[in-house]
């Protein structure tokens, strides 16, 4: 692993505490060039954690807060007639939103209403927007890291699956540990350390990350591990419909970028059964509404890895 | 693990229903609605709608249905109500279908269920529809056991269902033919409450006509020599009616003096006049078979009456196949005795008076017995009297009323009218039931006789003739006779006048008659190559084949059979084996587990390698580099490359074998250490 991504972990490390797992993998989720979802509670850290990925990666990133009477062109940006100094002349002139940086941070993504949602998850999905019959792309590298609070809390909008499905990951930190709360008490602010960190990573840097990414091979019986579960979704009773292709890539790229935060170069199923949870859990509907396993749960349980 | 799979809910919900379908003839409408009710309710639970019912909701479920089982049978036991119990049980199981083992419930239900449906019907259409069903049930089977296929499981059940029933078609024969046809051990007499159309023991003057009006079979009639016989001389009879009460014919039950075979006349092997049919004969629940005149009893279990009728000695609840015969060197009988000549002149005294007295006028005039039948039969074809299905009502003295008011009967009418006007002038009369004509299927050389053939003629004894047919219904309809009650009712546009859609209401349409023919040759073989193979039958055909006709032989032939079907399925399951799927590197791994069992080690499908070895070798800490070690060299070869190079594995293997060893002894060692 390059000392740079090390030291990336370790500066992050120092901010979110006890959340290692959560770390890697959201970083995980930022080299597979993927969107992440951090699912909590609020004031469990999620803002803290996006703002620090930020600073660390070294990218220049916007916040937008999400709230109700939010509308798209807040988050794209918008087109205001500006007059020559002068003269009588004027013209229009597209002042860009928010979604033109290289990481944005939408907080509480659920808060909005449906149409500001769809405007932001289309341009995660084309990675370029269209205002006004403009279609502008937007900088690379383009993440989105949102924010949401679990859907049962008041005031929400819950984003439909296929909007869900444009996100590679959905994380939650969950409580701290005793020790790492107590940390967190006797330590300095979170919002100075977050103001202090340091870029570790160039964007060449990353990009050559992304690319070694590609590079983690996957062997045959891997590759058939992954297609065992592909087909447990589609086929076993249980979900209202199994992985897309689409979903199907995600698992893949996200277990290769997992290896190569792991300082791997090949792909193991474990790899696979890390990331499982984050990559299907929000792609996966139950049928039956639950019960004890998660979707990832039950096809950790079944699906075998020898066969 | 357990759920049921969802594509294996159609497939038996389509199994259930189709196995329902056929009971639909013979219970309420209301289930009908209950099976919609309940299906409905299940599929909008599969979709997610509606939650799986409590056992509350369960539980009024139950009781409901078995008060409206009790109501709509009057709390009777019989095949219908046990049945509507146990269809409605099998509904209701649907409601808390959940997990694959209540799908299997209601596989075997839906077997059930289609066999139960042969206690009602076992023609030849139902027998397909059987099959087809019987596909679509072990369909919904197969699909319970798919895991992984969603879109191809359609299409996999469909082929494996169809590949199960072809390979169980040998040994569905192997039972057909073998297996003993014993009579039920217990007692209880699983009849049909439905009504059994046929013949009755008596005949007021509307029987008859009632009983022409439906199209349903009554029997179907070979000849050995295949000629087609006469129209003429097709008279099937009966019983003898020759007890009256002023209203209604009966037979007389006291008539006791029957010959059982083969204790009755047998044609001469040398007998070329004798011509002999074979009978397959529809259930009635009586004791009366059917026969020509000058019949004999040919087979056991039947016998002969002095009236020259066939009975069987159990009454005939099921399709019954018998032999008979017509033979001319039958001695008749040419005297009869004082009783019998009392029995067949009486009448109750004070009845028809007018019938009385025209009687006696026209046998004064008359020159003897032969001449006063004549003149009455003249009588009957020259004044206008009717041939008519659906008479006048008659009051009192309906011979009276018959003969000289409404002068409009059906065959029963004039039969009745003529024995009563014979013996009431002295000439011992009496009337017979049965069945006159028939279809003819020249392709197949068989007759059909149909309800609608019924028909009642009369005997009258003449001095020196003994009994001699005459049918007065030949003086006044000679159509009905000649060319069966269609063609006699014509005019009146009466043939099959309830029955709207009965086939035979379009003889006239030559390719729907057709059809309608080549229909009945289907069920006619049917019948008379699968279904009358009874316990007789059976005995017979095995007595033939293996010169014995013990339960012991039989089963030891069943046995037999089976074993030698299941030694060449065997051959061909292992001629035909697939290449061999697991490698041999799972192989010394699942070795590898099996000895580590004494550890019990939680084991799932979903452990990594590694993750299991890590386990392992935390219980037994001995083993821990080389279990470690082995766990690397796993990854290594199944996961660094994208191939898995073959002299690596081999010498892995070698290494797992080993280990395997160890492994076993240790583990064996730690069990031990904590007990």
């Amino acid at each position: 692993m390059s000392r740079a991504l090390t030291d990336a972990l370790q500066q992050l490390n120092q901010v979110i505490l006890g959340k290692e797992e959560q770390i890697k993998m959201s970083v995980s989720c930022l080299l597979a060039g993927g969107h992440l979802l951090i699912e909590d509670l609020p004031g469990m850290g999620k803002t803290t954690l996006s703002h620090a990925l930020g600073a660390v990666l070294g990218l220049k990133y916007n916040r937008i807060q999400f709230t109700s009477d939010l509308l798209p062109a807040d988050i794209l940006g918008v087109s205001i007639f500006e007059k020559e100094p002068g003269t009588d002349l004027g013209r229009f002139r597209f002042h860009p939103g928010p979604v033109f940086s290289q990481l944005l941070l939408a907080d509480e993504i659920n808060r909005a209403t449906p149409k500001s949602q769809s405007a932001l998850l289309e341009a995660m999905e084309e990675r370029q927007v269209t205002v006004e019959g403009e279609t502008r792309a937007l900088p690379e590298p383009f993440f989105v890291v949102a924010t949401q609070n679990p859907v049962n809390q008041s005031g929400t909008f819950p984003l439909p699956e296929s909007q869900l499905d444009r996100f590679l990951m959905r994380i939650s930190l969950g409580y701290p540990s005793e020790s790492a709360e107590r940390a967190l008490l006797e330590g300095k602010s979170r919002r100075d350390m977050v103001d202090q960190l340091d870029p570790v990573l160039s964007f060449e840097e990353l990009k050559a990350l992304q690319q070694r990414v590609d590079q983690v091979s996957a062997s045959r019986s891997v590759l058939d591990y992954l297609q065992r579960i592909i087909a447990f979704t589609r086929y076993e009773a249980g979900y209202h419909y199994g992985l897309s292709p689409r979903g199907a890539q995600a698992l893949l790229r996200a277990s290769r970028a997992w290896a190569l935060v792991d300082g791997r170069e090949h792909l193991l199923p474990e790899d696979i059964q890390t990331v499982l949870p984050s990559v299907v859990d929000h792609r996966l509907v139950d049928a039956a509404g639950g019960g004890a396993h998660t979707p990832s749960g039950r096809i950790l349980n079944t699906v075998p890895v020898l066969v | 693990m357990n759920q049921l799979p969802r594509s294996a809910l159609l497939w038996l919900l389509a199994a259930l229903v189709l196995a329902l379908l056929p009971h639909s003839t013979h219970l309420p409408w209301g289930f009908a609605l209950l099976g919609v009710l309940v299906i409905g309710w299940r599929w909008q639970m599969h979709r997610g709608r509606l939650p799986y019912p409590g056992k509350v909701t369960k539980a009024i479920a139950v009781a409901l249905a078995c008060l409206g089982i009790a109501v709509a049978f009057r709390n009777q036991f019989s095949l219908e109500s046990a049945t509507a119990f146990f269809v409605t049980a099998s509904l209701l199981k649907l409601l808390e279908m959940k997990a694959r083992r209540d799908g299997y419930l209601v596989v075997f239900l839906s077997y059930f269920l289609l066999s139960v449906g042969f206690l009602f019907e076992q023609g030849l259409l139902q027998a397909l529809y059987g099959i087809a069903v019987m596909w679509v049930i072990t369909a919904a089977l197969v699909s319970l056991q798919l895991l992984n296929s969603g879109q191809q499981s359609f299409s996999i059940a469909s082929r494996y269902s169809v590949g199960m029933l072809a390979a169980a078609l040998p040994l569905m024969l192997v039972f057909y033919l073998f297996f003993p046809r014993m009579s039920p051990l217990w007692s209880m007499t699983l009849q049909s409450n439905k009504a059994i159309t046929g013949l009755s023991g008596e005949m007021s003057p509307g029987d008859i006509a009632s009983l022409s009006r439906s199209d349903e079979l009554a029997f179907r009639v070979t000849y050995d020599d295949g000629i087609k016989p006469e129209r003429e001389d097709l008279y099937w009879r009966g019983l003898v009616l020759d007890r009256f009460d002023g209203r209604t014919w009966r037979f007389s039950k006291n008539d006791r003096s029957v010959e059982w075979f083969p204790k009755v006349y047998q044609p001469a092997p040398d007998n070329t006049e004798a011509r002999f049919y074979e009978i397959i004969q529809e259930p009635t629940a009586q004791h009366w078979l059917f026969t020509l005149k000058h019949g004999s009893a040919l087979e056991r279990h039947i016998g002969l009456t002095s009236t020259g009728l066939l009975v069987s000695r159990r009454p005939v609840h099921q399709r019954k196949r018998y032999k008979g015969v017509t033979d001319p060197y039958n001695p008749v009988l040419t005297s009869l005795n004082q009783f019998q000549r009392r029995h067949n002149l009486a009448l109750p005294s004070d009845s028809n008076p007018r019938a009385r007295s025209w009687a006696a006028e026209q046998f004064a005039q008359a020159a003897g017995p032969g001449a006063f039948i004549q003149g009455v039969l003249r009588h009957f074809n020259q004044q206008d009297y009717y041939y008519t299905l659906n008479p006048l009502e008659l009051g009192a003295d309906d011979i009276d009323a018959f003969l000289f008011d409404t002068r409009q009967g059906f065959c029963a009418h004039y039969a009745g009218a003529l024995v009563f006007m014979a013996r009431s002038v002295g000439i011992p009369a009496r009337v017979v039931a049965g069945y006159q004509g028939g279809e003819w299927n020249e392709s197949e050389k068989y007759l059909t006789v149909r309800q609608f053939d019924a028909h009642a003629w009369t005997e009258l004894w003449i001095d020196g003739q003994g009994w001699v047919r005459v049918d007065p219904t030949a003086a006044v309809a000679p159509e009905r006779i000649e060319f069966g009650l269609e063609a006699a009712l014509q005019e009146e546009q009466s043939f099959l006048q309830g029955n709207l859609l009965s086939p035979h209401r379009f003889r006239g349409i030559s390719w729907l008659n057709s059809i309608r023919m080549e229909l009945d040759t289907l069920n006619y073989l049917w019948h008379r190559w699968v279904l009358s193979y009874d316990r007789d039958r059976q005995k017979s055909v095995l007595g033939n084949l293996l010169n014995s006709t013990s339960y012991k032989d039989m089963l030891m032939w069943l046995a037999g059979g089976i074993v030698v079907l299941f030694l060449v399925m065997g051959v061909l399951l292992v001629w035909r084996r697939p290449a061999q799927t697991a490698s041999p590197l799972l192989k010394q791994w699942l070795k590898l587990q099996q000895a580590a069992a004494p550890l019990n080690l939680q084991q799932s499908p979903g452990d990594t390698s590694r993750n299991w070895l890590k386990r392992l070798s935390d219980q037994v800490p001995e083993l821990q580099s080389p279990l470690m070690a082995v766990a690397d060299r796993m990854d290594k070869l199944l996961y660094l490359q994208p191939e898995i190079p073959e002299s690596e594995t081999t010498s892995l293997i070698k290494e797992m074998k080993r280990l395997t060893r160890q492994v076993q002894r240790q583990a064996r060692r730690v069990a031990a250490q904590k007990n």
